[in-house]
């Protein structure tokens, strides 16, 4: 019996997108229990938006729908806007699943998605997170051409062996808000021991967009969350001598890099920064402001 | 009647085409009903072809002449269907009816279909005999030119004999016999260059040698049929009335065409992805299987099945077999429901807001081209099993906006940067030529950008995938074969009168200005260039010719041997 737990984090989505997204990760999981890699699929929706992004009577509908493909499909309206961390972290907490797809909201699963993770994780069992490839944009890090491990996976739309979820533990909810979070967990999976795969195969569409320039467009706030993200990473995977550069950088930027300076000192003045991992630089890679190297 | 209507037979006549066609669809050695006769101008060519002829008129000036050259006749008012019906059975008492003649006569008829389907049902009735008809064309090229000066010149006879109650367009003339039990099997229309409408003389739009002329004479050509018929000529056997289709109501904003040859299942199901995501639903997908064999479209079969309902529900499967790049797109605009038409290409993928964004262009533009901005992103393709992979980030490389001047020179768009009005296709009869093996779409984009304009959004909604290792038809096709395919659509546009977007003079004096201000920039270069050569040519002079330089010869001389000197101990080694 192999138990498939997926979840979703909804902000602010509007109704049209969130039945998109429903319909492409059902039926993408309902293909895989076809296939025999899974018997039983629940699906998890959070809601962290302001107002309830799924009013009654359209849950009512999506609940018809994920039942067509024989998933369970609950839905959860936090009141409060917890971040992509927190909010999966709720969704996944307790639940003794042997795989969590973890999906964002603007992803739109490729039928044949669940199954090729699925695949990946059952074919070789030392891999902890099997990473969809993303269109239209893939992500420049790169990855073994021949095995696909990679050195960390996205968590727009991957798979996370139920196993290795229990043995890292959650997401880091209190220092990652919105971004690198799947950055951080990557990396204590593989402190864990586990590898990580990207799987060529497995497609997601993620509702990325480009600026006039052909650069990938970035709301305000994934600006300052990445900021903030990079002092927190380079502290936690005990790159202090990076951090201490980008504090320097920081008091130099625009507002948002002296936001998230301010964040990161206030934390460290209370003592409320993450516990130190990696001291020896086994996982974490900083290169050239990236988290890998990048192919190009 | 006062002899107006009497013209002489000849073969090359509207008489001689409607013979034609009696002849080809008569049955064999019954009579033919000649309905509005007038002097019959046919009877006698009838009469040789071995048909019996009974001319009927209301008119008795004709039917006293037709007596008296022997052949029957009787009188018959066609805007009273059951008295004519009546009339002509008694005058054929039980002879075969071979054909129902009908020359310049429906457009007279006020109750005409009434007329057409009593006739049907007589027909039909009596054999299934065949109705030939001749009826004058008012979208003849040269009252379409005139009625654009507001001229609508009514004449005794001709193409706007002032008795004519209804007026006949190459639509109608299938669809209203049909709609009165009439199917069209043949045609041979009557064709004039110069029609009794082509006056007055020396008038520019009527002259295919003037721009406008020209212009309006090449959007009648592709537009519609008939621009130089002056008398439809058809024949039509009787059958059941079916009534002209109707317009479908529930069209979607879009209809996106994906051409496919089946040979990349990989990057069809991404293409087919990025559709499936859209944030406008409001779109339905034709999947163009272009010379594909069994198997492959098997394959391509089931990458649409594969998807959720939701989204295969709007694509349809078009195999299309034989032609070059052009046909798949026009048997696409051919099966559009769309009111705009997108194009892909199965190796290109879109964002998520590809067809909002035309929509909502579409919306404050209605009926213009929208031009979206293109990225452009380098793939290799994989090998040995392995995926597909972009080796470098995306870009925006084309211009933001359109310019129609520069897309005279050279395509700056890819195709799937544009919704088409799907009516400029329907309307205009602009194709995707077929003759060209490439560039095919940057033919229909100067052909249709003057008709209806562009309207450009400068947000980038989709992904040109530019193969650098794989197949596409950068590296598919020759550089011969880009380069005569560029010289060819040139050479059409250099060949034909081109109207301008508004702002396109501002555009051509800034290009002369700039232009102007290069060459004034060259010249002075030039003059500067000229003049130092010339200073050095003289101070080259004043200095060998100076007393130091020769005094200083000696050593010259004693320098040029010793360096000869270390030359050859060098070589010596």
């Amino acid at each position: 019996m192999t138990w498939l737990h997926a979840t979703s984090v909804l902000y602010g989505n509007d109704e049209a997108g969130t039945a998109r997204l429903v319909a492409s990760t059902v039926h993408s999981a309902g293909r895989a229990r076809a296939a025999g890699l899974v018997d039983r699929v629940t699906y998890a929706i959070g809601d962290s938006s302001r107002e309830p992004a799924v009013t009654p009577d359209a849950l009512k509908l999506l609940t018809e729908r994920a039942e067509r493909d024989g998933v369970e499909l609950v839905y959860d309206f936090y009141d409060a806007n917890l971040g992509s961390a927190e909010g999966n972290n709720r969704l996944m907490r307790d639940q003794q699943a042997d795989l969590f797809l973890m999906v964002n909201p603007d992803c739109y699963a490729a039928p044949d998605l669940v199954e090729r993770l699925a695949r990946r994780v059952a074919d070789d069992r030392k891999v902890g997170i099997a990473e969809a490839r993303q269109i239209p944009f893939d992500h420049p890090k790169a990855h073994d051409p021949k095995t696909g491990v990679t050195g960390w996976a996205s968590m727009a739309c991957c798979l996370i062996r139920g196993e290795a979820f229990r043995q890292v533990g959650e997401l880091d909810s209190a220092t990652f808000f919105l971004y690198c979070d799947d950055v951080d967990y990557s990396w204590r999976t593989r402190l864990a021991g586990w590898t990580l795969s990207r799987v060529p195969t497995a497609v997601t569409f993620h509702d990325k967009r480009l600026t006039a320039e052909g650069a990938v467009k970035a709301s305000p706030a994934e600006h300052y969350y990445a900021a903030e993200a990079a002092l927190f990473l380079t502290w936690k995977y005990s790159r202090t001598d990076l951090t201490e550069h980008l504090l320097a950088q920081f008091a130099k930027g625009p507002d948002h890099h002296k936001l998230a300076r301010r964040e990161f000192l206030d934390r460290r003045s209370h003592g409320t920064l993450p516990e130190q991992l990696d001291p020896d630089h086994k996982v974490a890679e900083f290169v050239d402001g990236n988290y890998a190297r990048h192919r190009f | 009647m006062d002899g107006k209507y009497q013209f002489n037979y000849t073969d090359a006549s509207v008489y001689g085409h409607v013979v034609h066609l009696v002849r080809s669809h008569a049955r064999p050695g019954g009579i033919v009903v000649d309905l509005g006769a007038g002097f019959g101008a046919i009877a006698e060519p009838c009469h040789a072809a071995g048909y019996g002829y009974i001319g009927f008129d209301v008119d008795p000036e004709g039917l006293d002449d037709l007596k008296a050259r022997g052949f029957e006749s009787a009188r018959i008012d066609l805007d009273q269907p059951d008295d004519a019906v009546a009339a002509i059975d008694a005058a054929l008492g039980d002879r075969p009816l071979a054909a129902i003649t009908m020359l310049d006569t429906v457009e007279h008829l006020t109750r005409g279909p009434e007329t057409l389907a009593a006739l049907s049902e007589l027909a039909l009735r009596r054999g299934g005999a065949p109705l030939v008809v001749s009826i004058p064309n008012v979208t003849h090229i040269d009252l379409a030119a005139k009625l654009l000066l507001g001229r609508w010149d009514v004449t005794d006879t001709g193409l706007l004999d002032r008795t004519h109650v209804r007026f006949y367009d190459s639509r109608d003339i299938v669809e209203v016999p049909a709609a009165a039990g009439w199917h069209q099997v043949g045609a041979d229309d009557f064709e004039l260059v110069v029609s009794d409408q082509h006056f007055p003389e020396g008038l520019a739009v009527l002259s295919r040698k003037t721009p406008i002329g020209r212009l309006l004479a090449d959007i009648r050509a592709a537009a519609a049929p008939s621009m130089l018929v002056n008398q439809y000529v058809r024949a039509y056997v009787p059958g059941k009335p079916v009534a002209a289709p109707s317009a479908p109501v529930d069209e979607p904003f879009a209809t996106i065409l994906v051409r496919t040859q089946g040979r990349r299942p990989e990057t069809l199901h991404d293409a087919l992805l990025s559709l499936a995501a859209q944030t406008c639903e409001d779109h339905e997908v034709l999947l163009l299987c272009h010379n594909t064999s069994d198997s492959q479209l098997r394959v391509v079969s089931d990458v649409v099945a594969s998807f959720p309902p939701e989204f295969r529900e709007r694509v349809r499967v078009v195999p299309v077999s034989g032609g070059r790049r052009g046909t798949p797109l026009n048997a696409g605009v051919a099966e559009a429901r769309g009111r705009y038409v997108t194009i892909l290409d199965d190796d290109d993928v879109v964002t998520a807001h590809w067809v909002e964004e035309f929509k909502r262009a579409a919306d404050e533009a209605p009926g213009s081209i929208v031009r979206a901005v293109v990225a452009r992103q380098d793939f290799v393709a994989g090998e040995r099993g392995r995926m597909y992979e972009p080796i470098g980030p995306a870009s925006c490389p084309y211009p933001d906006e359109f310019d129609f001047l520069g897309h005279l020179v050279d395509n700056w768009s890819p195709l799937c940067g544009f919704a088409f009005p799907r009516i400029c296709f329907s309307e205009f009869g602009v194709r995707f030529d077929d003759e060209l093996t490439v560039l095919e779409d940057w033919d229909v984009v100067v052909t249709m950008a003057p008709l209806c304009g562009v309207v450009s959004t400068k947000e980038p909604t989709s992904v040109y995938r530019r193969w650098l290792v794989g197949s596409h038809s950068g590296v598919d096709h020759s550089d011969a074969e880009w380069e005569a395919a560029r010289t060819l659509i040139r050479e059409r546009l250099n060949d034909r009168p081109v109207l301008m977007p508004p702002g396109a003079v501002a555009r051509v004096r800034h290009l002369f200005a700039s232009h102007d201000h290069q060459k004034e920039r060259a010249d002075k270069f030039e003059r500067e260039a000229n003049f130092l050569r010339e200073r050095l040519h003289h101070v080259g002079a004043e200095y060998r010719n100076s007393t130091s330089w020769r005094i200083t010869a000696p050593l010259r001389l004693f320098g040029k041997v010793a360096r000869k000197l270390r030359a050859i101990q060098r070589a010596r080694g």
